[in-house]
């Protein structure tokens, strides 16, 4: 049996995928990315190898690196752009899905996917820590949760306080504010979730989205922001039913497949 | 689709005005331009100020000296020679390896792969590049004649020319302007590199000219005679008034200190920047504005001239900056030129001519020179004269065949109607000589970038002044040839030459629809509707949409024209970049734009690889 993996080496998580002959996902990871990008590529690398008992990716058919450090992923056969295997991801999961928004850790993403996996049209933003998974994180910290906790906790509000600062920076000092005059935690919440979701539309408009979108990244696994999306869109948010955060690494290791199986 | 039968007929007619011209010419001699006497004319130097000034320099270059690490500098050229030795080396060894026809194309065609010419950390290219043997020994006679140009310039004026180069820092970048000759005639050849050479060699003529006059002008080099004569004018204001007082110079002030070395050497603005903001200007302001009023907070603009045109074209950055010059030299009067914005009401024209009348008489008032309509037709027949030849242009690029594109020529467009404006009548055998070129290369359907002719393109919205050979990477790399941009399309209808009442409207209407303000202003529909217009015209492709991040105006139009272009089915690719400062975008960030719609959209391989991924952060 012949192998193909993909190496999604992002800013915050890197993801790996093995795939066999078929497209059939065998084998993945999700680990927090170090400082150092080929590291960390070789770390995902070696624990998802180990899951399907082989020792090298030299022995895979073929490896593809993508996202923020795929230029560091030095035993792959070649790198593609994140928006690329993004698209692919999201098309072999599900072919119905026309537009994705990928919220990774330090950017955002809007992206219109082709009949047949290909990227039809992108915006992204990646000049500002707005909306992304950073800005959730420094989000979760000034509430002193967890990520889920904080979603959570967003889902309860029954009103929402608009959060009016988009930069981390400034929001974070807006919700300590809001938090020391003792406004409910949960409408805060549910205001920065909404904030997260306005960014989202300009870049889901700007990609061409028109009646239903999908979410990728590790921020798809946000309910509330899904909840959030839907309110401000008006488009329907489509659930993948492989985990959003691997689209990257499942679309990088299907080109893999695609290009080995031409080869 | 060919050039139409109406166009064949204007070249013909031109060519016959041009013989008879050529006749005329040599029946009376050669006319010199401009007055020599200008070139020659020192008095009142202050020798004291320039010897303490002298005495600084020395200091800052002993200090300099004292303070350089010399083991790190001596290290860092052994490093360079050692590579430069084994790039050599290389290329010797890739040359014995090539069959002779693949030797012989290399010697013919020139070098097909340009991103090995960048180095880190280099300002210029590790060398010029192999253009073909033809080819080459043009561009070497062309760089030859530049020096020329420039060393004779400079030699008429030496001593107020020095003592200005040793005062100013930004009249250094303009030793680079091979350089920059260099950077925007990369990848061009045959008949497109011989107009580009053309075309640039009358801008730097026209800056080195100016130069030496900014240099005898300046109070500092003393000569009160000559600024009794000059007329400021700020950048973006066009010089068409002054066609009128031909007894006067008109200078645009901060285009040789601030917004043409800016192209040169994309790192010259970023003092400026840094002193202005530390004067307390935010961050987040247009690098025009803030670039031209760090200048003055630094001492960077001559101090000179009788009066001063400003004006809020094409925006209120003008504005701003003609506050500072006002604080700067306030013994400089300043005449502002406010044209109305919704300038397509035809009955906003009669403001306008108002406006230009209160200028004609403030420049008669200050300088006691009176405006005369002969001179004033007489540059108007040459500008009208230019501008077919512009049209011309227009027509053989709207073709299969476009002959003129890239920086030089966008440069030149710009320059022409900006800044010459059909005041110097050397100009116009430049545009006789291109246009005979762009038309036998055109009758051959020649193709203008050999290899490299992938997708039609257009620009829209104002570039980075720090990548101005931007166009020439994307044919370089890409294959994107860009037709025509934005800041181009500007007037064109023929101006009155022969009624007064009238040609004061046709003025108006000229510099209502001066660079960049013809679709930055007087509405939606000049931005928007006028691109998809303009896109059809011209067939193009891909629409480089320019974005300046220091500027909300184009971003307010940013979704309507990503809904439209969806709509219409074109590619459109947004750059960022911050005009002159490539701190907060970087030319590598602009090319990844690029790079990323080219492989995951268009799914394209570039035609030149190693132009993907180079650095040149520190490179001019």
């Amino acid at each position: 049996m012949k192998y193909y993996g993909g190496c999604d080496v992002g800013s915050t998580y890197t993801k790996a995928v093995i795939l066999d002959e078929n497209g059939k996902m065998v084998a993945d990871t999700t680990i927090k990315s170090k400082i150092n990008s080929e590291a960390s590529a070789k770390l995902a690398m070696d624990e998802v190898l180990g899951k399907v008992g082989l020792k090298s990716s030299k022995e895979l058919a073929y490896l593809i690196g993508t996202g923020y450090g795929r230029n560091k992923v030095p035993f792959a056969d070649e790198n593609i752009s994140e928006i690329s295997c993004h698209a692919m991801g999201v098309h072999v999961t599900d072919p119905s899905v026309k537009a994705i928004i990928d919220i990774g850790g330090q950017d955002v993403k809007g992206i219109a996917v082709d009949t047949d996996g290909t990227v039809k049209n992108f915006a992204m933003n990646d000049k500002c820590a707005a909306g992304t998974g950073r800005f959730y994180e420094a989000m979760a910290r000034s509430f002193e949760m967890t990520l889920p906790e904080f979603s959570k906790l967003s889902l309860t509000a029954k009103n929402v306080i608009p959060i009016t600062a988009q930069c981390t920076v400034f929001a974070e000092s807006e919700v300590i504010t809001l938090v020391g005059e003792n406004k409910p935690m949960d409408e805060i919440a549910a205001g920065i979730q909404m904030a997260v979701a306005k960014r989202c539309f300009v870049m889901a408009k700007k990609a061409g989205a028109t009646d239903s979108i999908t979410l990728t990244g590790g921020c798809a696994k946000n309910d509330g922001l899904k909840d959030a999306i839907e309110h401000v869109l008006k488009l329907k948010v489509i659930n993948l039913k492989t985990d959003p955060q691997l689209m990257g690494a499942l679309g990088a290791a299907e080109f893999a497949r695609q290009k080995g199986q031409a080869k | 689709m060919v050039l139409s039968t109406e166009l064949l007929g204007i070249r013909n007619a031109l060519a016959e005005k041009r013989e008879i011209k050529a006749k005329k010419a040599a029946a009376n001699g050669k006319a010199k331009f401009p007055n020599p006497a200008f070139f020659r004319a020192k008095d009142n130097i202050d020798w004291k100020a320039q010897g303490k000034n002298l005495m600084e320099v020395v200091g800052i270059c002993t200090e300099m000296f004292k303070e350089a690490d010399h083991k790190a500098f001596w290290k860092l050229q052994a490093e360079r020679c050692k590579d430069d030795l084994n790039r050599c080396i290389l290329e010797f060894k890739q040359a014995t390896q090539m069959s002779p026809e693949e030797l012989k194309d290399v010697f013919l065609n020139g070098e097909k792969t340009l991103g090995k010419l960048y180095r880190k950390g280099d300002m210029a290219t590790v060398r010029r590049e192999w253009k073909g043997a033809v080819d080459t020994a043009y561009d070497f006679k062309e760089w030859l004649k530049m020096w020329g140009m420039l060393l004779m310039t400079f030699s008429k004026d030496l001593v107020p020319a020095l003592n200005s180069a040793l005062y100013y820092r930004w009249m250094i970048s303009y030793f680079c302007c091979v350089g920059f000759m260099d950077k925007n005639t990369f990848g061009q050849k045959g008949s497109a590199l011989r107009m580009s050479h053309l075309m640039i060699y009358d801008i730097f003529r026209y800056v080195a000219e100016n130069l030496v006059f900014l240099a005898k002008c300046d109070k500092k080099n003393g000569n009160s005679v000559l600024n009794k004569k000059v007329v400021l004018f700020d950048e973006m204001t066009m010089g068409q008034i002054m066609a009128g007082f031909p007894d006067l110079v008109g200078i645009p002030y901060q285009l040789m200190p601030v917004f043409l070395v800016s192209e040169i050497d994309q790192l010259t603005c970023i003092p400026y920047i840094d002193a202005v903001e530390s004067f307390g200007l935010p961050a987040d302001t247009c690098p025009v504005p803030s670039s031209e009023c760090g200048a003055l907070v630094i001492d960077a603009l001559p101090h000179m001239g009788s009066c001063f045109i400003s004006s809020s074209m094409p925006c209120d950055g003008s504005v701003m900056a003609s506050e500072y010059m006002s604080r700067r030299f306030p013994d400089l009067p300043v005449y502002h030129l406010t044209f109305p914005v919704r300038y397509e009401y035809e009955e906003t024209t009669q403001d306008a001519v108002e406006d230009i009348k209160g200028c004609i008489k403030f420049v008669e008032e200050i300088t006691g020179a009176k405006w005369n309509w002969d001179a004033y037709f007489k540059q108007m027949k040459r500008f009208n004269e230019e501008t077919a030849y512009e049209l011309q242009k227009w027509e053989v690029n709207k073709t299969d065949y476009p002959q003129i594109i890239g920086p030089c020529y966008e440069l030149f467009r710009k320059w022409n109607y900006e800044m010459d404006g059909g005041a110097d009548p050397r100009t116009m055998r430049t545009f006789e000589k291109v246009n005979d070129i762009m038309m036998k290369a055109y009758e051959r359907r020649e193709e203008a970038w050999r290899g490299k002719m992938k997708y039609r393109g257009i620009v829209w919205s104002c570039p980075a002044h720090y990548y101005a050979n931007f166009s020439n990477w994307l044919a370089n790399c890409w294959g994107i040839d860009i037709l025509v941009e934005m800041e181009s399309l500007n007037f064109t209808k023929v101006l009155e030459t022969e009624d007064k009442e009238e040609a004061l409207m046709d003025l108006a209407r000229l510099y209502e629809r001066m660079v960049m303000r013809r679709h930055t202003n007087g509405g939606y529909h000049n931005v928007v509707d006028e691109l998809w217009r303009q896109v059809e015209d011209w067939r193009a492709e891909i629409i480089i949409m320019y974005q300046n991040v220091a500027c909300k105006n184009m971003a307010t139009l940013q979704g309507i024209l990503d809904d439209q272009c969806r709509d219409k089915n074109y590619h459109m690719i947004w750059i960022e970049h911050d005009l002159m400062d490539p701190r907060t975008v970087s030319r590598k960030n602009m090319r990844g734009k690029v790079n990323e719609y080219m492989r995951t959209v268009m799914r394209a391989e570039p035609i030149d690889p190693t132009l993907e991924e180079f650095d040149d952060e520190t490179a001019m």
